[in-house]
């Protein structure tokens, strides 16, 4: 026990190093609990809207029941969350504690290396892996506080529901872990990783879909037959998270359920990490070949470009990112909850988020490399255009292509496409500034296309895509839409020239860095 | 070829090299020697153009490395002290990037560089660079170096991770290349590689060059012993007896 406490207080340790240092260079030294006064206080802000309205929806089902059930609907919506909950959570943990903890990395190869006990260090790295899958679980807590307060619980029930949480997500950890273990067995740890983002992915969709759905048609009054198919689900006594709704009901059957099967899963763990070990190898017979042929392939991209295509291609999880900005704003078109106008912006901040990732992940293949990239007879600003040109080549076509399917599924507002030449424009702007912000801190910014930027800096790029997006396409939209009822004046400001404002603008600001000397010190800072 | 005036490189306070006034001729081989954290690397990346010197001047092959810095760029091949590539491209792709961006004669070069290959035994180029050992990934660094002969050549303790008859064959290399015109610079911890191959040696220590010059001319100019280690040691400030005492009291 102590040993597992020196490991995470070490752990912890770095992460606030990682913080500190982050501040100190700006020069401001926020003590680390007003950050996390100011988050908490960001989050309450958040989620307190989103509560209120849960529990308006809570107190109006609760009187509602499906013909044919026994649940009234407020508690087939818990349950229904509760469902939720543990889909991601096994979707999510059960590769990422493969990758984490099963395979074999540079950190577990130091643990083991340690006078530690295994049962140790695999408890630690479960510590760590949910410590990072925290956040979904933080995105239920407004449906678990409003169902609370909508059905007026006493308050000495408080901590039992909160246990009855605890249980849930223990026995769900177990249950990850355990089937991590053995599926380890059969699975390489490339293919855990990829899994990891392919479920992760899933996850998002999945959210996104029923967060724009249920609502809708929960709403629209008579319940629809598939309703009823979900009831069965969400309330199915084989699942664990109807175990969680039937013990907050204090049913005593689902109570010796959820807390005995959480218990035993905990005693699982416990057998299973005194067995710990990292036994993935890497699948695949090396067969060598004495003589590999060299071609060179003098092609019309050059050799820089087609390699960091083929880098950027092999990098697997990008697929993703580059499907985000198709998938997300045609969604949310097709299940009605937004218009036309909605979907290009939305595909727009996403194409100039990404774009700047992108182009930011392939600066961090020369980091990789450090310091061939310098050494090479390129110079550093050549290098910037070429990753900031692929990049924004890449997006460029997404966008079109999401607002070409966008208008045909509309079938109206043509007129957006005359903003497409200035998002051009904007997005290879992006990218630069991806790849010169990237350069600048390398650490800070998430290269490894697995989630969105980390930190501040991944903030302010999402705040400045935020700007770039709102300047060049929310103005060219009401600009150029006729059902908006402005002056041409004013049109006039919204459309050209709004556009051509901002990009200019930001140009200006990029072009300060991209001198020789500027850039040098960038590719230097390692 | 290789000439430095004044050279002077800070990390913040740190002096890292200090007042560095280096001068390497044609077909010479240059063993730069010293302590852990004297500024060899250090050196090394502002001969190359990875670092800008905080002042002093640079010249390579007669030119201003400041102003002709892609040019020279060309001309040069550098081992950097560890074998970094990319991971993700296997490498065989990495040599044909090579090739593709020195814009080398591709006849040639792909001759030399598939004898080396075979002197190094080098066969594992269809997999992945990321799965290579260190040694491995120092082969294919140095072979992907020296199949361009390039007219200067830096390397910064090439020998590290290679096997016995890699390393050796290294060696054999670096002085048929340095026979047929080339310059090298490099740098090295071992004392019998430096004591066979240089024509001349340098030793820095806390940033400033503290003796240079020929075996010889070291074992004349102050530093006391027959070996280039024990030269070493009494030029770098290490006594001998203390460190006998130390050990001792372990
Ligand atoms: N990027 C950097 N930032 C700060 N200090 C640095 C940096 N690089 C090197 N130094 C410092 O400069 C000094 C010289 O380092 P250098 O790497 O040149 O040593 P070295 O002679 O190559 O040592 P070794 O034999 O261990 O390779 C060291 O004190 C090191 O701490
Ligand atoms: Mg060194």
């Amino acid at each position: 026990m102590r040993e597992l406490m020196i490991l995470i207080e070490y752990k912890l340790k770095m992460w606030s190093h990682k913080s500190r240092r982050r501040s100190k260079k700006k020069g401001t030294s926020i003590p680390t609990w007003i950050l996390l006064v100011i988050v908490a206080v960001g989050l309450v802000g958040a989620f307190t809207p989103i509560t209120m309205l849960l529990v308006k929806t809570f107190t109006a089902l609760k009187s509602m029941h499906l013909p044919g059930t026994h649940y009234p609907m407020s508690e087939v919506l818990l349950g229904m969350f509760g469902f939720m909950i543990m889909v991601m959570l096994l979707l999510n943990d059960v590769p990422s504690i493969i990758y984490n903890v099963v395979s074999e990395n540079e950190e577990t190869s130091l643990l083991f290396s340690l006078p530690i006990k295994r049962s140790v260090v695999f408890f630690f790295k479960i510590f760590e892996v949910i410590s990072g899958t925290a956040l979904p679980i933080l995105f239920f807590f407004p449906f678990l506080i409003a169902y609370a307060i909508s059905v007026k619980m006493a308050w000495y029930l408080v901590p039992i529901y909160i246990l009855d949480i605890a249980a849930l997500i223990l026995l769900l950890m177990g249950i990850a872990s355990v089937i991590a273990a053995f599926v380890a067995r059969f699975m390489s740890s490339t293919t855990a990783k990829r899994l990891n983002i392919i479920m992760y992915t899933i996850s998002i969709i999945f959210l996104v879909f029923i967060f724009n759905l249920l609502p809708g048609r929960m709403t629209t009054g008579n319940p629809l037959p598939w309703m009823k198919r979900y009831v069965s689900l969400a309330t199915d006594p084989f699942l664990p998270s109807t175990w969680f709704l039937g013990a907050v009901k204090f049913k005593s059957l689902y109570l010796t359920l959820l807390y005995g099967t959480c218990v035993l899963s905990m005693l699982g763990l416990w057998a299973l990490s005194s067995r710990y070990s990292i036994d993935i190898t890497k699948v695949g017979e090396k067969r060598r070949e004495k003589r590999v042929s060299i071609t060179t392939n003098r092609n019309v991209f050059g050799p820089f470009v087609s390699k960091d295509l083929k880098l950027l291609f092999r990098e697997g999880n990008v697929l993703f990112l580059f499907l985000y900005p198709l998938i997300f704003p045609l969604i949310m078109l097709f299940t009605g909850s937004w218009s036309i106008v909605g979907a290009t912006l939305f595909a727009g901040f996403l194409c100039m988020d990404y774009c700047a990732m992108i182009a930011g992940g392939l600066s961090h293949f020369e980091n990789q490399a450090y310091p061939m990239s310098v050494l090479l007879p390129v110079s550093e600003k050549r290098i910037i255009f070429e990753k900031a040109l692929i990049s924004s080549a890449i997006y460029s076509s997404l966008y079109v292509l999401a607002i070409l399917i966008a208008l045909f599924i509309a079938k109206k507002g043509w007129m957006l496409l005359l903003n497409v030449p200035f998002t051009f424009v904007a997005l290879f702007e992006m990218s630069i500034y991806g790849v010169i912000s990237y350069l600048a801190s390398p650490r800070e910014i998430s290269a490894d296309f697995q989630s969105a930027m980390k930190g501040m800096k991944g903030l302010k790029m999402m705040l400045i895509s935020t700007c770039i997006t709102a300047g060049v396409i929310l103005s060219s939209v009401f600009g150029l839409d006729n059902s908006f009822k402005i002056p041409v004046f004013f049109k006039v400001l919204l459309f050209p020239v709004a556009p051509s404002l901002t990009i200019i603008v930001f140009w200006y600001l990029l072009k300060d860095r991209l001198n020789e000397r500027y850039l040098k010190g960038l590719f230097e800072n390692r | 070829m290789i000439r430095t005036k004044a050279l002077v490189k800070c990390f913040g306070e740190k002096i890292a090299v200090n007042n560095l006034n280096l001068q390497v001729n044609k077909g010479e081989i240059y063993g730069f020697l010293g302590p852990n954290g004297a500024g060899k690397t250090t050196t090394i990346k502002m001969l190359t153009g990875i670092l800008y010197p905080t002042s002093g001047e640079i010249w390579i092959l007669g030119k201003d490395l400041r102003r002709h810095e892609l040019e020279i760029k060309r001309e040069i091949g550098v081992v950097p002290d560890e074998p970094r590539m990319y991971k993700n491209l296997k490498g065989m792709e990495f040599v044909s990037f090579i090739m593709d961006i020195y814009d080398v004669n591709e006849e040639e070069t792909r001759r030399r560089f598939e004898e080396i290959c075979d002197v190094f035994n080098i066969d594992y180029l269809d997999e992945f660079i990321g799965e290579y050992s260190h040694g491995m990934a120092q082969k294919l660094m140095v072979a992907t170096v020296m199949m361009r002969k390039p007219k200067v050549l830096f390397l910064d303790e090439p020998t590290v991770g290679l096997d016995v008859k890699s390393a050796r064959m290294l060696k054999m290399l670096l002085k048929k290349y340095a026979d047929e015109g080339s310059t090298i610079f490099m740098t090295t911890h071992i004392l019998e590689v430096a004591e066979k191959m240089c024509d001349r040696i340098g030793i820095i220590n806390e940033g400033e060059l503290i003796a240079e010059g020929s075996l010889d001319e070291l074992r004349t100019s102050g530093g006391k012993g027959e070996h280039l280690e024990d030269i070493f040691l009494s030029l770098t400030g290490a006594n001998d007896e203390e460190m006998r005492e130390l050990v001792e009291n372990l």
